[in-house]
């Protein structure tokens, strides 16, 4: 691999390249999926490699299939697209990064791809039966165990040479309950597989054919339970929820790359401005949020990013403030600051580009029972569902699977089909308590998109749970 | 198919068969499909009128999906060689002891059967000018779009993506199949940041002769330009006229994008409007929707990935539920004969139509406009959405790129944002008008893109919940 990688590096620079960087990764995949009691199981190789060079200020990238072999061609090819378009394209610039020579492993307990995949599919299947088991109202089960490792060799042209192993591991589950034509699908730790970076130990973690039983009679509570209503409200988010407000609210519009204009053909860009940096107030005083790219067992946490940048935590809200983008070397040039480590490519065949990583509000100093006894009258939403943003991110709807009512500090009745929306800097603003560490929780997800042609990549989220006032929910959902 | 020149295919249909060819030989398998999928890919995108990205890919996937004892195992690689192809069935009989007896197995005769009944094999699916657009020609064409964003005064982003596609399936009941794709499709978005406005078009097609980049851009400029410094009115539900990119978000979410309405796996999920009322009228009696990858404009595709030959699909026969897509496991599980419209091996979403069309009405646009006393012209439906029920066919998300008052008749001018939240459906039951003209829109998440081609509907009541009030001069 490596000396592929320096074949690449060595080819684009003798063909006139002033900067190059070639990738070469080998992908692998398990996913063991049940439903309704049966368990199949599919596994997916990808091998290949990237190389992208510098011509005169513009870029080029070409990749190929590992079996091809023909890496003198791809190089040739990336050169040629450097050159194709002199004068139409801007200047690229680099931020300076020293050369590193580094290994990174993701450390594993218990390395999922050399478990024996019977015991895996027994996981699966016992899951499947707790929930089966639990209630004859259980008309579908669902259970999924997910793993993937990437090794990969980056070399560049100003001498960094890095191989690092990736394995993350996921696991999540789901149940359908029918009864009186009335259907409610509950899931567990909430809609998305839950990844981590790490081995089968995290799977363990989870607890899941533990959990089984309790999310089917959790559906079961929700067939009867009254629809969550339009109103005004104070909402307290649970874990899964703030992760992924924070995700479309907080992480896509930090992305340098989008704030510039990038996606503007795609997804859309940010209405996070570069004046906007180190005065504007995002939130209120009590929010500080990271993005942390060496989280213990996140699964956006990696030795070096595809540029090799070493991977860092990144104050991005300080009290509140809006403090810092997430920058690839490129885009760290407008600031004349350094890279802090987040271009990353989803495959052999995708460049790098500006991808959120682990991001976390920081814990404060409340607990979940204390922000629950502060309100008089409000929601405790669980479970993330869904959820969308427009495309300047700044007004958003989430929907949790339950909410508890709130009145006089107490809970005092389960609701369904909880959706709030708002516009982030509004909502932000608003959040009035953030409970303390032993409730914070950052989970996982495997395919989050962005860029063409499409990049979907492992990215973190969550924190403690946290409150916020005056929040619209519903919209007419019933 | 088509047998032109082609230039600069990633296989060659003999590479590719060869490949298919030597698994279904060397499998041991009760029963073997193999699906060979090659590309290149190439993409320039620019973004303030420059071009920032430049790339080019070269990608196979082979697939193979075998029995063992009602066993149903999924491997996939990228090495067509022969000794990675012998490995690959080595691990699949190997998964396949793990595994549990799948409730449904394909039935890999049914494709064979309808690649002999298939009238319509020579299909041209294949433009040698298109294939051969290269990055000066794709140069250019961000040349024209970027010159008339800039005599319009706005700036702009966009895309060109050229595409050279083989797709070659064969399975042990003696398919074997082929076929060539290519296909470019054009983005232009017209933005004007300083005025909160932008503007949005496309185009996608098998053959680059039929692109006109300017016009394409000429419409996206001057939609920004109409919709410069948009006011805040407050959302409530009203009538609302959706332009093609606002329909076609709507036919792609209720797709595989999120609920999955159009397929098989949403209804075994129970979860399947469409499916739970087949036979009953769920919109307007106007509405007709089908899947036909023969329509004009579109890029075809002759036979899905398990090599079934694609036929017209009704889903919406004059506001009546009539089907949904299957593959062949799902038309297993379901009783159902396959469709035409399976997706990747291992893929998550289950089978669902990538040729959608929803027939025109007899009005044209400014029929719609003119008879609107008090509504909404919605320009394009944000591409992300939140999905709440497939049951209900339940969907929120937020208007994008240009969204017009329109009162007594007239667009009277530009207003911010809505956020919306309808049982879409629902919405569709008051439908007032369907434009003659329509569009292609299309998606890009899948490997072959996925297309709806689209006319305006007037919707009489849709259900607006919100406004975007933030705007720059409100930061510090």
């Amino acid at each position: 691999m490596i000396n592929l990688a320096r074949d690449l590096v060595s080819m684009a620079l003798s063909m006139g390249a002033q900067y190059a960087e070639g990738r070469v990764a080998d992908q692998s995949q398990q996913e063991i999926v049940g439903t309704d009691g049966a368990a199949s199981v599919s596994e997916f190789t990808t091998c290949g490699f990237g190389i992208r060079v510098l011509v005169d200020g513009q870029w080029g990238f070409a990749s190929d299939n590992l079996s091809q072999q023909q890496p003198s061609e791809s190089v040739w090819k990336a050169i040629s697209l450097a050159r194709a378009m002199p004068r139409r394209t801007r200047t690229v610039r680099l931020a300076d990064v020293p050369p590193v020579q580094a290994i990174y492993e993701t450390p594993c307990e218990q390395d999922p791809f050399n478990m024996p995949v019977p015991e895996k599919v027994e996981m699966v299947q016992a899951i499947m039966q707790a929930m089966a088991g639990a209630s004859d109202k259980v008309s579908k089960t669902q259970a999924k165990l997910d793993f993937r490792r990437e090794e990969s060799q980056l070399v560049t042209s100003e001498g960094t040479e890095i191989g690092q192993t990736i394995t993350l591991t996921g696991a999540g589950m789901a149940v359908t309950v029918a009864d009186r034509g009335q259907v409610f699908r509950r899931t567990y730790p909430y809609s998305h597989t839950d990844f981590g970076t790490g081995g089968f130990e995290l799977v363990h973690a989870l607890k899941p054919t533990e959990a089984a039983a309790a999310i089917v009679h959790e559906a079961i509570e929700l067939l009867d339970a009254p629809p969550c209503g339009d109103v005004v409200s104070t909402v307290i988010l649970d874990p899964t929820l703030v992760g992924m407000v924070l995700h479309e609210t907080m992480g896509h519009p930090i992305e340098m790359d989008r704030a510039l204009g990038d996606e503007s053909d795609n997804f859309g860009p940010s209405f996070l401005q570069v004046h906007h940096l180190g005065d504007f107030q995002y939130a209120s005083e009590l929010v500080n949020m990271v993005a942390d790219a060496t989280r213990p067992k996140a699964v956006a946490t990696y030795g070096y990013d595809h540029e090799g940048v070493k991977a860092q935590s990144i104050p991005i809200i300080k009290d509140g403030v809006f403090s810092n983008y997430l920058m690839s070397r490129e885009c760290a040039t407008e600031l004349d600051q350094p890279s802090n480590g987040t271009a990353r490519a989803s495959s052999w065949n995708r460049i790098p580009m500006v991808r959120i990583t682990n991001l976390s509000l920081v814990p404060g100093e409340s607990t979940s029972e204390q922000l629950i006894s502060e309100t008089d009258d409000g929601l405790y939403i669980e479970t993330f569902k869904g959820g969308d943003i427009d495309d300047k991110r700044l007004t958003f709807s989430f929907m949790g699977e339950r909410a508890w009512k709130i009145r006089g500090g107490k809970i005092v009745g389960l609701v369904k089909n909880p959706v709030i929306y708002g516009e982030a800097p509004i909502f932000w603003r608003n959040c009035s308590g953030i409970a303390g560490p032993d409730e914070d929780r950052v989970l996982g997800i495997s395919s989050c998109g962005k860029g063409l042609p499409w990049q979907f990549i492992p990215t973190g989220q969550g924190g403690p749970p946290a409150r916020f006032d005056h929040v619209k929910v519903g919209g007419g959902i019933g | 198919m088509s047998t032109d020149k082609r230039p600069d295919m990633p296989l060659g249909e003999d590479q590719a068969l060869e490949a298919v060819n030597f698994g279904l030989q060397a499998s041991p398998a009760d029963a073997t499909e193999v699906l060979v999928l090659a590309e290149n890919t190439d993409l320039t995108r620019f973004a303030n009128l420059a071009i920032h990205q430049n790339v080019t890919e070269s990608q196979y996937q082979i697939f193979f999906r075998t029995v063992w004892n009602d066993r149903l195992v999924v491997v996939k690689g990228n090495d067509l060689s022969q000794e990675a192809v012998k490995k690959a069935l080595l691990r699949s009989e190997e998964l396949a002891a793990s595994v549990s007896p799948s409730a449904a197995l394909p039935n890999f005769a049914y494709p064979m059967e309808s690649a002999a009944n298939d009238g319509r094999q020579d299909v041209v699916t294949f433009n040698p000018a298109t294939a051969n657009c290269g990055a000066e020609e794709r140069a250019h064409i961000v040349d024209r779009v970027c010159n008339v964003f800039r005599s319009c005064g706005v700036s702009g982003a966009g895309n060109v993506r050229v595409r050279r596609l083989e797709m070659a399936v064969g399975n042990s009941a003696g398919l074997l199949r082929y076929a060539p794709f290519s296909i470019i499709a054009l983005v232009a978005v017209a933005l004007d940041a300083a005025n909160n406005a932008s503007g949005y078009n496309t185009w996608i097609g098998r053959d680059i002769e039929a692109m006109d980049a300017e016009s394409s851009a000429r419409e996206a400029a001057v939609k920004c330009l109409m919709g410069r410094s948009p006011k805040l009115i407050e959302a409530r539900p009203m009538t609302a006229i959706l332009e093609p990119p606002a329909v076609a978000q709507l036919f792609f979410h209720l797709n595989f994008r999120s609920l999955g309405v159009w397929g098989a796996q949403s209804a075994g999920n129970r979860d399947n409007i469409v499916y739970d009322n087949l036979g009953e009228r769920i919109t307007a009696d106007n509405i007709i929707v089908y899947d036909e990858m023969m329509t004009d404009g579109l890029a075809p595709m002759p036979f899905d990935y398990e090599g079934v030959a694609k036929q017209r699909l009704d889903l919406i026969v004059n506001g009546v539920a009539k089907g949904i897509a299957h593959d062949l496991t799902s038309a297993a599980r379901f009783g159902h004969a396959p469709t035409g419209h399976a997706q990747m091996p291992g893929n998550e979403f289950g089978p669902s139509p990538q040729h959608l069309v929803i027939e025109g009405g007899d009005s044209s646009v400014a029929d719609l406009i003119e008879s609107t006393e008090y509504g909404v012209l919605v320009s394009r439906i944000h591409g992300f959405v939140s999905p709440l029920s497939g049951k209900e066919g339940y969907i929120a998300g937020t208007t994008r790129d240009g969204l017009f008052l329109v009162e007594d008749g007239r667009i009277t001018g530009p207003i911010r944002n809505f956020r919306w939240m309808d049982r879409i459906f629902s919405a569709f039951e008051t439908v007032e008008g369907i434009s003659r003209e329509r569009k292609v829109q299309f998606t890009d998440e899948l490997w072959f893109p996925t297309c709806v081609v689209a006319p305006t509907i007037k919707l009489g009541r849709f259900n607006f919940i919100d406004v975007q009030r933030w705007t720059e001069e409100r930061s510090p």
